[in-house]
């Protein structure tokens, strides 16, 4: 249990008479990326600002690396890195600038660490620019570069990928891995969009409503509620009927869909050609995480 | 903590607009002082001479009209005005010959009336030759340019009415004659002594600086010879005034005793011993510009999660904006200062800073040379509460609201509150409110504060409890306050 760096217990957060948050329990341990995911709205933000101190507990606890973040603010908070929302900086100010603030806010860290994180986050050639004209993946990355500026063991990042391009995405995403296989940084990671954090994190909580309505690892989630299927173009899908074994339906005329593993592919068009049935094409069906997740916790609510 | 501070001074310093204001602030100080205050000080024409002239012309024509044998008194009245212009005109302007003939109009004319009289109706030598050797010792110093012998001559004469008028008195048996004689014997020993500072200070009846100084003295010493009672018995508005003409006095004869220099009206010193009254506007805009936005404009671009998720206590962080925003406070006026100083004595000349300012001093009693350096750092100390007090609150309304617009607003309307009413002796309640206590410039060097129920005691409470109250609330209130969700 040592290497727990983040514990959330029963997390409650009541705004008036809303109940924001009803009882949100999670706990990332040191190198492992947790994706914190839910609708727009399900209390993803709430939860990361009472994480941080920044909203008061309503009932619950929080625990980073041991410590109570309401009793010893300071010592809970010290290794903590975090993006909250989209990366708030400076925008008057040289992303150079913008690092030597927050580093200043830290005992121990020298100018040389402020180079080093900038050639991790790679911005070496625009860092002395304004933050003003910066993109929004600069921005994303200068957030980055100054949530990892005091080496956190714990860092919190709300939509990273926000924003960004497909080919950002994966930088970013490449970036996340790096720090948690090599500097063995515990990651809490929110989104939106699953199907952006399934090839990195190592388990998801997802969150509806204020509640975290599943908790598991991602091959889990992945085998619970996504069964590979392939649809099959070919003339006459009527006669497929008896052939086809495997579980299958009938889309229209020409098209069927086929439960099957890629293996069992070949099995099946051989048959299928034995009977004289032309496969013209082949195509994986793309079901996201998220469609299939989504078709599971019953749609995007937000109450 | 230190390094808190150096954060959030490297913001405010990184923001252009900070450069603007300041820039603009340097503008105006410098339109300001090249104007000046006296601005149609040269355009200004003297009539005087004409005017003179013209009616030496007047009287010159109308004298010829006129018969001195049937209008007698026609004439004689006339000649008489004629020849007293003339004898003005005889001297230039501002000499202190002309000062002195102006000064004694009344006299002259008498005598030229008499001399007039005595020549043309009456026809009186025994007379004549009389008025005329008094005439003659009244006008052979002004001839002979010797104002001392002038001075001395009007000596002589009122020393011999105060002997006169001893004698009078003695014999006066009436008690309110005998009151009114001594009153105006009073009166010929006050312009007595005032004609002895003028010997021995070797100042003379020519228009010049020295001359206003003493003339000023000489009015403020009579104004004060009315407040007859002793100083408890007067009331409040009358001790203000009595405090004023002692103060004037006082400095007046300072001034005419140690030959200090008066400056022209428009000098570098005076302008930078009265920025507070000039700029203070401009001060207490950039102060609430600054305060009003450090904090919530953090809380609205989202940038205070940055800071709130560092590892220190809330209340440091708002600290580190209060300092930074005082410090800014504080470099503003020395730029002030500073703007002041050099286009001041660019435009007027570096030397009017050597010279002192004199002040009256209500604690010592005494008159004192101050620097002017000194005494801009004594009425900057005296404004310190004010503004730290207008800072506060603009900042502690930024950090509850987070509204910036509204914090600015709300600060320069706390600022401009006490202009709102006019202080007066039926408004004892406002003595509670704190626009009406701080600014402590109205206690300086022991003046009485215009309404006689402020105290510099009470002021100085009043000021601390608001203080502590605003800040009580505004850090309880920053340690509580949620980061809302953007």
């Amino acid at each position: 249990m040592d290497d727990v760096v983040l514990k959330c217990n029963k997390l409650c957060k009541k705004i008036g008479k809303k109940d924001i948050l009803k009882g949100i329990s999670l706990e990332v341990r040191k190198g492992e990326i947790v994706g914190f995911i839910g609708p727009n709205g399900a209390g993803k933000t709430t939860t990361i600002k009472l994480i941080l101190g920044l909203q008061k507990i309503t009932k619950g606890f929080v625990q980073i690396n041991g410590y109570d973040i309401r009793k010893e603010f300071i010592k809970a908070i010290e290794k903590v890195g975090t993006i909250v929302e989209s990366p708030d900086l400076y925008m008057y100010m040289s992303g150079y600038d913008n690092l030597k603030i927050s580093k200043n806010c830290y005992k121990g860290i020298n100018d040389s660490r402020i180079d080093e994180v900038v050639k991790i986050v790679g911005l070496n050639n625009r860092i002395h620019d304004k933050v003003s004209k910066y993109s929004l993946g600069m921005r994303q990355r200068l957030g980055i570069a100054q949530a990892i500026l005091h080496k956190p063991n714990l860092l919190i990042l709300d939509e990273p990928t926000n924003g960004l391009d497909p080919e950002g995405i994966i930088e970013i995403r490449n970036l996340i891995k790096r720090l948690a296989h090599e500097e063995k940084i515990g990651i809490l990671i929110s989104s939106h969009n699953l199907s952006e954090l399934e090839n990195s994190c190592d388990k998801v909580c997802i969150i509806k409503s204020g509640e975290i309505v599943e908790e598991m690892n991602i091959e889990g989630l992945k085998n619970e509620i996504v069964e590979e299927s392939y649809i099959l173009e070919i003339n006459d899908s009527k006669k497929a009927k008896d052939i086809v074994k495997n579980r299958y339906e009938i889309l229209d005329n020409e098209h069927i869909k086929v439960y099957a593993n890629k293996v069992e592919l070949p099995a099946i068009t051989k048959e299928l050609e034995k009977n004289q049935i032309t496969v013209y094409t082949i195509t994986k069906e793309e079901i996201t995480l998220e469609d299939a997740f989504l078709k599971k916790i019953g749609g995007n609510n937000i109450d | 903590m230190i390094k808190l501070i150096k954060n959030e001074l490297s913001k405010i310093f990184k923001k252009k607009v900070i450069y603007i204001l300041f820039t603009i602030i340097a503008l105006i100080i410098i339109a300001n002082t090249i104007i000046g205050t006296n601005i149609y000080g040269g355009i200004v024409i003297d009539h005087t001479e004409e005017a003179r002239e013209q009616e030496q012309i007047e009287l010159g024509n109308k004298i010829k009209e006129l018969d001195n044998v049937k209008n007698i008194n026609e004439y004689i009245e006339v000649k008489t005005k004629l020849d007293m212009v003339n004898l003005e005109r005889e001297y230039p302007l501002g000499s202190w010959q002309e000062r002195a003939i102006v000064k004694n109009t009344n006299k002259i004319e008498q005598m030229l009336k008499e001399i007039n009289i005595y020549t043309y109706q009456t026809k009186d030598n025994e007379k004549l030759e009389k008025v005329k050797k008094t005439y003659n010792d009244f006008f052979n110093p002004l001839k002979e340019n010797k104002w001392r012998d002038f001075i001395n001559f009007q000596i002589k004469e009122l020393e011999a009415n105060i002997e006169n008028l001893e004698k009078e008195i003695i014999k006066e048996k009436n008690k309110e004659q005998k009151d009114n004689l001594e009153s105006q014997m009073e009166q010929y020993k006050f312009d007595l002594e005032f004609l002895k500072i003028r010997l021995e200070q070797n100042i003379s009846y020519e228009k010049s600086d020295r001359n206003t100084l003493i003339e000023a003295y000489k009015d403020n010493k009579q104004a004060l010879k009315f407040y007859t009672k002793s100083y408890e018995q007067y009331n409040y508005k009358e001790k203000i005034q009595y405090n004023k003409i002692l103060a004037n006095a006082n400095e007046l004869e300072y001034k005419i005793y140690n030959n200090i220099p008066t400056l022209e009206p428009d000098n570098a010193r005076d302008m930078l011993n009265n920025i507070f009254q000039f700029y203070e506007i401009l001060i207490i805009l950039v102060i609430v510009i600054v305060s009003g936005s450090i904090v919530s404009d953090e809380f609205n671009k989202g940038t205070i999660k940055l800071l709130l998720v560092k590892p220190h206590e809330r209340w440091k962080i708002l600290l580190s904006k209060l300092i930074a925003a005082i410090i800014l406070a504080i470099i503003l006026i020395l730029f002030i200062v500073i703007v002041q100083f050099l286009v001041g004595g660019c435009v007027y000349g570096f030397e009017d800073y050597s010279k002192p300012l004199i002040q009256y001093n209500f604690n010592t009693q005494g008159v004192m040379e101050i620097n002017v350096f000194c005494n801009v750092i004594i009425l900057m100390l005296a404004k310190i509460p004010m503004y730290l007090l207008v800072l506060s609150i603009t900042f502690a309304i930024s950090t509850i609201s987070s509204n910036t617009a509204l914090s600015i607003v709300l600060g320069i309307l706390t600022y401009l509150s006490k202009n709102i009413f006019y202080l007066n002796e039926n408004m004892e309640f406002s003595k509670y409110l704190l626009p009406v206590n701080w600014d402590f410039t109205m206690y300086l060097y022991g003046k009485l504060p215009e309404v006689s129920f402020l105290k510099f005691d009470f002021s100085i409470m009043i000021c601390l409890v608001s203080y502590i109250f605003i800040m009580l609330i505004t850090f309880a209130y920053f340690k509580n306050k949620d980061v809302k969700n953007i």
